[in-house]
């Protein structure tokens, strides 16, 4: 028996538990591993609380985490036991140990440590699939994107940077534009005072952005649109829920469209262990800083959803068991 | 007087009358052209049936011409008197004589006649905007195309094989499949005798693929959506069932690409014009592409030109000839 964070039923963080849960042998391609360290997310007091479907109570919270390799399953090939290891969007990680699919795992390399694999890797591949796949970037190009200031946004404006695409980002304060400048985005637009739409406009001198990644969704979608360079592309991304339930109703002529989803990239192993590889890369030169500001022990999880939801946490959150 | 063909009202091809027009000088930037040919797209049947509105009526349609520069207005640098030039995505070809913003006129070289450019200009840039600019296709990448055996089909599925891909395309017959095979499918579906899903997804092995060029519309374009591969794009540009839906983008699969792509937009700006020409220019010099013109009428017999493409009785391109 190990120990696992559990949320008994849907709720407020009063229905985290401290409970003894049993760890399955690993089935041919499975793997099992120890944890070293556990991503906190938003989306985890989503599931939680019920706000986002299927989640089956009791439920043991978390979809990323870091570790190490215990025990590995006879058709495992990829990893051995005492490999560091880290995966994302894999439901499940409040806990000491568990079993996990090998094909959902990725090493850590030199040069990152563990809490920075946990904080990182769902964030990381998300831009690296949204900045390659969703659309691919180049020098010079001017992108929109929401949220810079938040986990996945300050990780595209370093990433921006480092490719020498122009970043416009918005953000909802005056504290969050520095911020996001800090992080290398070339533009800032407090969207609270300001018309994006307006903005992107005048920054690029009418021709609008390239790429447009929103993962705000229902609100800003239809000016988004209005943002995207004939022939560029419009971006809408989910949260670490998987596929994205932003919809348009109606595409303007000459504007891509696409849903940008990590589940795509970890359905092919050999392109997200790539992605993976690329993105710590990053990490390990310092050109992509994880910043990893709130450590909590795994069994006090409740007071890391409690100053989460309070707004009380700057950038990444662990829980270390 | 040189004459034109006038739309006087939307509706069937009766409504088309040739009447006498008064042609003004070119103002600044423009140029007055004598046509040779117009081409005739089937997207001139929609402004005719007003499924597009075709602007304030009367109205000239055509979208396609080829001729003689026969005078330039104050400014106009690109073209010159005597030139050989032609045009597409420019209302207002079904004419002897038109003005015409010389920006949107394409110098034509030696070898490119002008029946030749006045069947492919239209098709072929719009065939590099699908293959160059909505998805850039090449070897590995396998390519839908319905409707594969019409004007445009001929243009796309030539130019995605001599790039590389692997073209399937759906037809309506027998006879058409032959043509479609003829000119760069190498694998056709009669879909009037098989489900093209089942067929598509059997020679993709069940992967889908790279991009689906879908112009055929309502019938098509949710089964077409399905189709696709990840990372694969699904254009529609035209609407010959009717129009596709345009909510489909909030059921669109992740990591599939979506456009409704237009041919205005790709060729905006001289440079992207140009540049499209040329690339068409290239791939018909080479025997790339070769331009089939099935069908000639005389411009004033535009009527029956139109009937007999609504009809399906047309094969690859129609061109309309003007005598001055």
């Amino acid at each position: 028996m190990v120990k696992a964070l559990r949320a008994q039923k849907a709720g407020g963080v009063d229905v985290l538990a401290w409970d003894d849960v049993s760890v399955a042998a690993p089935a041919a391609h499975e793997v099992s591993i120890r944890h070293t360290a556990i991503g906190v997310n938003y989306i985890d007091t989503y599931h939680r609380s019920g706000t986002y479907p299927g989640t089956v109570f009791p439920a043991i919270l978390g979809v990323e985490g870091a570790g190490v390799v215990e025990a590995v399953g006879s058709a495992a090939r990829t990893f051995k036991p005492g490999d560091r290891v880290c995966y994302p969007l894999a439901r499940g990680a409040y806990c000491e140990s568990r079993t996990i699919a090998e094909n959902l795992l990725v090493r850590i390399p030199e040069g990152v440590s563990d809490d920075e694999a946990a904080a990182g890797i769902t964030k990381g591949i998300t831009v690296q699939h949204l900045f390659n796949r969703s659309h691919k970037v180049r020098p010079g190009d001017w992108v929109l994107f929401h949220a810079a200031a938040g986990g996945v946004g300050l990780f595209a404006c370093q990433w921006a940077r480092h490719l020498g695409v122009r970043l416009i980002g918005t953000v909802s304060s005056e504290d969050k534009a520095k911020a996001a400048s800090n992080h290398g985005a070339a533009h800032t637009i407090v969207y609270t005072r300001e018309n994006f739409v307006d903005r992107v406009k005048t920054i690029t001198g009418g021709s609008g952005c390239i790429a447009v990644y929103d993962a705000v969704g229902k609100t800003t979608v239809k000016d988004s649109i209005k943002c995207v360079a004939t022939y560029g592309t419009l971006c809408t991304f989910g949260s670490a829920s998987g596929p994205s339930d932003m919809t348009i109703a109606d595409l303007p002529p000459s504007i891509g469209y696409t849903k940008g989803s990590i589940m795509t990239l970890i359905g092919r192993p050999e392109e997200y262990r790539a992605a993976a590889a690329e993105f710590f890369d990053l990490v390990a030169k310092k050109i992509i800083k994880i910043e990893v500001n709130h450590r909590y022990a795994l069994r006090d999880g409740a007071q890391a959803h409690r100053d989460l939801e309070g707004r009380k946490t700057t950038g990444s959150i662990i829980l270390k068991p | 007087m040189p004459n034109a063909v006038v739309l006087h009202q939307v509706g069937g091809p009766e409504n088309f009358r040739w009447e006498p027009m008064v042609v003004g000088n070119p103002g600044p930037g423009e140029v007055r052209l004598r046509h040779t040919f117009s081409g005739l797209n089937y997207i001139d049947t929609n402004f005719r049936r007003g499924d597009y509105p075709p602007g304030p009526l009367p109205a000239i349609l055509g979208r396609e011409g080829a001729g003689v520069v026969e005078a330039v207005g104050a400014d106009v640098t690109e073209v010159h008197v005597g030139q050989r030039v032609a045009y597409a995505s420019v209302m207002g070809s079904y004419a002897e004589v038109r003005l015409i913003q010389a920006e949107r006129l394409v110098p034509l070289p030696e070898d490119i006649s002008d029946d030749v450019a006045a069947a492919s200009l239209l098709k072929g840039m719009t065939a590099h905007m699908l293959l160059a600019r909505v998805r850039t296709i090449g070897a590995g990448d396998t390519v839908l195309y319905h409707a594969a055996a019409g004007g445009l089909g001929l243009f796309v599925c030539q130019w995605a094989k001599a790039l590389g891909a692997t073209v399937i395309g759906t037809v309506g017959s027998q006879e058409k499949s032959a043509l479609a095979r003829a000119y760069g499918c190498d694998h056709v579906i009669d879909y009037t005798h098989e489900d093209f899903v089942a067929r598509v997804k059997e020679l993709t092995g069940g992967r889908g693929v790279t991009a689906v060029f879908d112009a055929v519309g309502k019938a098509t374009f949710e089964k077409s959506v399905s189709l696709v591969a990840p990372f694969g794009t699904i254009a529609s540009y035209g609407a010959a069932s009717g129009p596709a839906p345009r909510d489909v983008a909030s059921r669109l699969p992740i990591d599939r690409f979506l456009i409704y792509p237009t041919l205005p937009g790709h060729v905006a700006g001289r440079q992207a014009l140009l540049t499209a020409a040329n690339a068409l220019f290239d791939v018909i010099r080479r025997g790339a592409v070769r331009v089939r013109i099935g069908q000639r009428y005389s411009l004033k017999d535009v009527a029956q030109a139109h009937r007999d493409l609504e009809s399906r009785r047309t094969v690859g391109s129609t061109v309309l000839s003007v005598q001055g």
